[in-house]
């Protein structure tokens, strides 16, 4: 219910190390708030009632987009939704996250929203995780004790749940540089162009061959058909080194609907879900390799 | 050239510069001194008996007024048709669907008021309840009232004109298909709400956004056993109605207790959840339709049974229903008719009126039904409509005078605009598994509200004052359709004055003459026509006073721009503020001006008992939509709506459009995407995230003609056309599916999921 929320305690603190005391002092009762369009929906709508609010805003540095060529793709966590959708970089280099962001709610939403607050939300429908995950992405993790990098992959642990502990900050996206022939598709799939959680969302990201014909790395990611993002591995499995096919892609379709494992709830059937994985997969291979079903 | 100078033209909202720059209050922006918040506390189960409730802990927080509940209201049973009422403002015994008002507390704050009404302890006994309007018609049936219903039936209405068995035996072909239509609601931009305020005189004042003040004033009468003197209405802007806010809510009579025990003002307003939750829906009906053709397509017998999921509570549920048979009686030209309908309650959150009026449900079975004999007969659905329907000067089975009608020209110009011809047998497969189609349905709507009431008269006031402004005291609800507007074009119209000379007052029971309010696309045709014979009357005193003053006789003034002047001398002219001046200085009175609408049949027809004569004037339409279906996920795009309307005359082209987009939209979610989910009674997506709503990106292109057939019992020509646009909407996308896949879906809404599993089914009976 959309109420007035409870009272809380709120700090803004201004250094990192500000912010790593506030959480050791109240021990796990501080929730974090960068853009709050996930935060402050579930203190009005679902009763979260926190004792104590941090705002990070204020924490100079989190908010950035540094590019490396040949090494890396560093992003701050408080860096918006929107900045990334516009950056050139992430356009040009790692369109695949681009698109996703675009896809995130509305511009007034992604305006708000921050990429630190997307994963750690940890929402299985979570839009930057899948294209993130195919990309390879780690995350840099910062608390009094220092600092340590988690793959993106081993991140989200259950719906809302990360390897986060009490006292620790996402700091910073790391995203290595993609190999020559790298492609990336994503595919948000609900009812509505906008305003719209995924009712299933497919990330491809393939390094094809010189020649652009065997599929040498493969990834692909599922969003909202499980507790977490999802790697359809055994999908991945039959494509690695192939050239690819008319036939094996309606095999890596059928995998990738087998291991999805969605739930039932008001966007759709679960059943649904999974057919709409195996066609979006399907989908998603196709552009990749400039191949049209015959 | 147009004969007209304002009337007719796309002149901007005279309300348009208050409501972007924000200065327009709302409900909800209003505070009163020493204003005090309510919250109502609402049933948890779709079915149970009240054992007891605890309101210690509430009463005792700093900061609650009042708590309440059924024993300090007057436990009088209200529905909109009083026969038929069932709906106590606070439950006594027993508690029939999630949301039901059990308790509520007035506080200091909202945040104190919520507080309070979580102390409430309510014991409940859990009882049976039933969701499925077919189950619970059924004798044996759970009951949704335990303590005071012998049956689920709610109400029943019954029309028959000539013999429909008769006309199945004449026929070569007999169809029969069932249809269902779903759960939707108005979605108002504006959660409801309302400040109530008795003062010591023991008058009750309430503040709300109404689409019927004085009914809403006598429904508050009736609840609170007062007389309806003592209760005065006060409109506020409307962030949205469409039907939501005609019949009285019980936040009204509720607020109204708490202001009485606590002498202060008490506000109460839905969070979003609760609009969802308790705010009423559009009233699912299932339709089964039986219809009747030669082989040449003439249509000889049609029989229709509805049966209405009433939800909880009785409200518009048999208006609805019997409003949905006298268009089912009249759009064809059909000798022989049957409509049956019941209304079947359901432990679940009840309907209303919404937008449409019934109209849309039975609309979508009986075109879409029409489409599948069409393409049987292998006959252009075109034809097939045309062959049928009602010319203007036929007089139908059920007794409806066809005086005027854009029906044909609708679909002949929207089947020129939409390049029907070629898109019907053109190639349909555009891409991978993508398959377009084309699709048609038409409507009929009243234009002109009805004779429902046995009662359809309203007045309109003209006041002039200094430099010769008009102020216009009519009864016109403007719930964002925009009748002030449409009011003001009229009146500046005839009188000749600028739109900026005129105000517009329609807002305050103690004001505004008695009117029955906004619903059946009413407003333009009743109010309009009141305000067009007080302009008139107002504009034969002002040529009196010019005359005085040129010394001249009236035949020879004419009036204009502002100005008078001598038909024969335009030299001579005179602003109209010196002709106010000198009539008030020279002459010793004021201008003014007073009209009236008045139907001499409205008082003939009684309610509900003769069909066909209660609707003054109709209006039609034809909706051409064009779809892409892609056949692997089930996916549904609506690629372009070609809708041509027949207003009579367009009053003002601008807010025409606006009608009818809106409208349009309303109808694209409820044929594809919005639908009010309950799990067993319980709301389960009561937000706009799972409620789906289309967004701005989500609108295809809209081509909106309009066909102007010059209603002569209009203002002008002009009839309503607020509702109609969503009328045809679901039938015509059901009708396009249908061309582009071969698969006729009949059941609402048509989302991707549903045509999915219907194209897997039909895929692996082929196999
Ligand atoms: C209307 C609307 C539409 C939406 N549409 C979509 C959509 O289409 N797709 C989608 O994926 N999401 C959507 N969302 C959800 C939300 O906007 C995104 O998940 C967003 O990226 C969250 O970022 P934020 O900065 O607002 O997070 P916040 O709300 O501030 O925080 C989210 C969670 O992460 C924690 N947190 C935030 N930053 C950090 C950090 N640096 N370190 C540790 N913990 C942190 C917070 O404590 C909180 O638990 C929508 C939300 C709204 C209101």
């Amino acid at each position: 219910m959309l109420r007035k929320m409870k009272r809380f305690e709120y700090f803004e603190p201004s250094t990192l190390e500000e912010a790593f005391s506030l959480l050791n002092k109240y021990n796990g009762k501080v929730k974090i708030l960068s853009g709050g369009t996930d935060l402050l929906v579930a203190m009005k709508e679902r009763g979260l009632a926190p004792s104590y609010v941090m705002n990070v805003k204020c924490i100079p540095g989190l908010d950035y987009i540094k590019y490396e060529e040949k090494k890396d793709l560093r992003i701050g966590a408080l860096t918006t939704i929107r900045t990334i959708e516009t950056s050139n970089v992430i356009r040009e280099k790692f369109s695949v996250l681009a698109q996703a962001a675009s896809m995130l709610g509305s511009i007034q939403v992604r305006n708000r929203a921050t990429i630190g607050g997307n994963l750690c939300n940890a929402a299985p429908s979570a839009e930057t995780a899948p294209s993130l995950i195919g990309l390879k992405a780690k995350v840099k993790i910062a608390s009094l004790e220092g600092e340590r990098i988690v793959p993106l992959e081993k991140f989200f642990v259950g719906p809302g749940i990360t390897v986060l502990k009490k006292g620790e900050i996402l700091a910073e996206i790391i995203v290595p540089f993609p190999l020559p022939h790298t492609k990336g598709i994503y595919i948000k799939y609900g009812r509505r162009k906008a305003m719209e959680i995924a009712m299933v969302s497919v990330a491809v990201i393939a390094t094809l061959s010189v020649e652009g014909e065997v599929w040498e790395d493969v990834n692909i990611i599922l969003g909202a058909v499980a507790p977490t993002p999802l790697r359809a591995r055994k999908a991945e499995e039959v494509l690695q080194s192939k050239r690819i096919s008319e036939p094996l892609i309606e095999k890596v379709g059928q995998l990738a609907y087998e291991e999805a494992c969605p739930i039932s709830d008001m966007r759709a059937s679960a059943d649904y879900r999974k057919e709409m994985v195996k066609v979006l997969v399907k989908k998603a291979i196709r552009e990749i390799s400039g191949l049209k079903k015959s | 050239m147009s004969e007209f100078t304002v009337f007719g033209k796309s002149v901007p909202r005279v309300d348009a510069r208050a409501k972007v720059s924000g200065e327009t209050k709302y409900l909800d922006d209003i505070k009163l001194d020493g204003m005090l918040y309510g919250k109502i506390l609402r049933s948890p189960h779709p079915h149970a008996r009240i054992l007891g409730i605890d309101i210690s802990k509430a009463k005792k927080l700093t900061g609650v007024r009042a708590v309440i509940t059924a024993e300090d209201t007057p436990k009088i049973k209200f529905s909109f048709v009083q026969d038929l009422a069932d709906k106590l403002p606070l439950c006594d015994k027993e508690v029939c669907y999630v949301g039901d008002e059990v308790a509520a507390v007035a506080a200091d704050s909202l945040e104190i008021a919520e507080e309070a009404i979580d102390s409430i302890e309510v014991k409940y006994e859990v009882l049976p309840a039933i969701f499925d309007p077919k189950e619970a018609i059924k004798p044996s049936s759970v009951l949704v009232h335990e303590d005071n219903k012998k049956s689920n039936i709610a109400f029943e209405i019954h029309k028959k004109f000539g013999d429909v068995e008769k006309g199945f035996k004449k026929s070569d072909h007999v169809f029969e298909d069932e249809f269902v239509t779903s759960k939707v609601t108005h979605c108002c931009m504006e959660t409801h709400g309302c400040i109530a305020y008795f003062n010591y005189e023991g008058r009750l004042t309430i503040y709300c956004p109404s689409q019927a003040p004085h009914t809403i004033r006598q429904e508050i009468a009736r609840i609170l056993n007062i007389p309806r003197s003592k209760v005065r209405i006060v409109s506020t802007p409307a962030g949205g109605a469409f039907g939501e806010r005609l019949v009285t809510d019980m936040k009204q009579p509720v607020a109204a207790i708490l202001s009485r025990l606590t002498r202060r003002p008490v506000k109460i307003v839905n969070t979003r959840e609760e609009e969802f939750m308790t705010a009423r829906t559009r009233y699912p009906y299932i339709v089964s339709v039986k219809t009747g053709v030669t082989k040449k397509g003439k249509i000889l017998a049609r029989q229709a049974k509805v049966v209405v999921d009433n939800g909880a509570y009785n409200d518009k549920g048999i208006s609805t229903l019997n409003y949905a048979g006298e268009c089912f009686l009249m759009s064809y030209n059909i000798p022989n008719l049957q409509y049956d309908g019941f209304g079947v309650y359901t432990n679940k959150q009840f309907g209303t009126a919404f937008r449409g009026f019934g109209n849309p449900q039975v609309t979508f079975a009986t075109e879409t039904q029409l489409d599948d004999i069409a393409s049987k007969l292998n006959m252009d659905p075109a034809e097939l409509r045309l062959k049928n329907v009602n010319r203007a000067g036929d007089v139908t089975v059920s007794g409806t005078e066809i005086t005027n009608s854009g029906l044909v020209d609708c679909i002949d110009r929207a089947v020129e605009k939409s390049g029907w011809q070629e898109k019907r047998s053109g190639p349909r497969k555009v891409g991978e598994n993508k398959y377009r189609g084309i699709g048609m349905a038409i409507m009929s709507h009243t234009g002109s509200g009805g004779r429902f009431y046995g009662y359809a008269a309203t007045d309109t006031f003209l006041k002039v004052s200094e430099e010769g402004q008009v102020t216009v005291i009519t009864p016109a609800p403007d719930i964002g359709q925009g009748t002030t507007t449409v009011v003001a074009q009229i009146v500046a119209e005839v009188i000749g004055v600028d739109l900026s000379n005129i105000i517009v007052i329609n807002s305050d029971t103690d004001i505004i003459p008695y009117d029955l309010g906004a619903w059946g696309s009413r407003s333009v045709f009743v109010c309009g026509n009141a305000a067009k014979a007080a302009a008139e009357n107002l504009k034969k005193e002002i040529i009196e006073v010019v005359s005085k003053m040129f010394e001249v006789s009236p035949e020879e003034v004419e009036i204009k721009n502002g100005e008078a002047f001598l038909k024969e001398n335009h030299g001579r002219r005179i602003s109209f503020g010196k002709v106010a001046e000198f009539s008030v200085n020279r002459l010793g009175h004021p201008l003014s001006g007073r009209g009236r609408y008045f139907d001499p049949l409205a008082s003939e027809v009684t309610y509900y008992k003769r069909a066909g004569k209660h609707i003054p004037t109709f209006t039609y339409g034809c909706q051409i939509v064009e779809v892409e279906v892609d056949t692997l996920t089930g996916e549904i795009k609506v690629i372009k709506i070609t809708a041509a309307q027949d207003t009579g005359k367009t009053v003002n082209p601008y807010m025409a459009e606006g009608q009818m987009e809106g409208a349009i939209l309303q109808g694209l979610g409820y044929a594809l995407s919005e639908e009010c989910l309950l799990d067993k009674g319980r709301p389960i997506n009561p937000n706009f995230t799972d409620y789906k709503v289309w967004t701005a990106l989500d609108i295809p292109k809209e081509e909106i003609i309009f066909v102007e057939t010059d209603d002569p019992l209009g203002p002008f020509g002009a009839k309503g056309i607020g509702e109609p646009g969503l009328v045809p909407t679901p039938a015509a996308i059901s009708n396009a599916i249908y061309h582009a896949t071969g698969i006729r879906l009949k059941r609402l809404p048509m989302n991707s999921e549903r045509m999915f599993y219907t194209l897997k089914k039909r895929d692996n009976n082929k196999k």
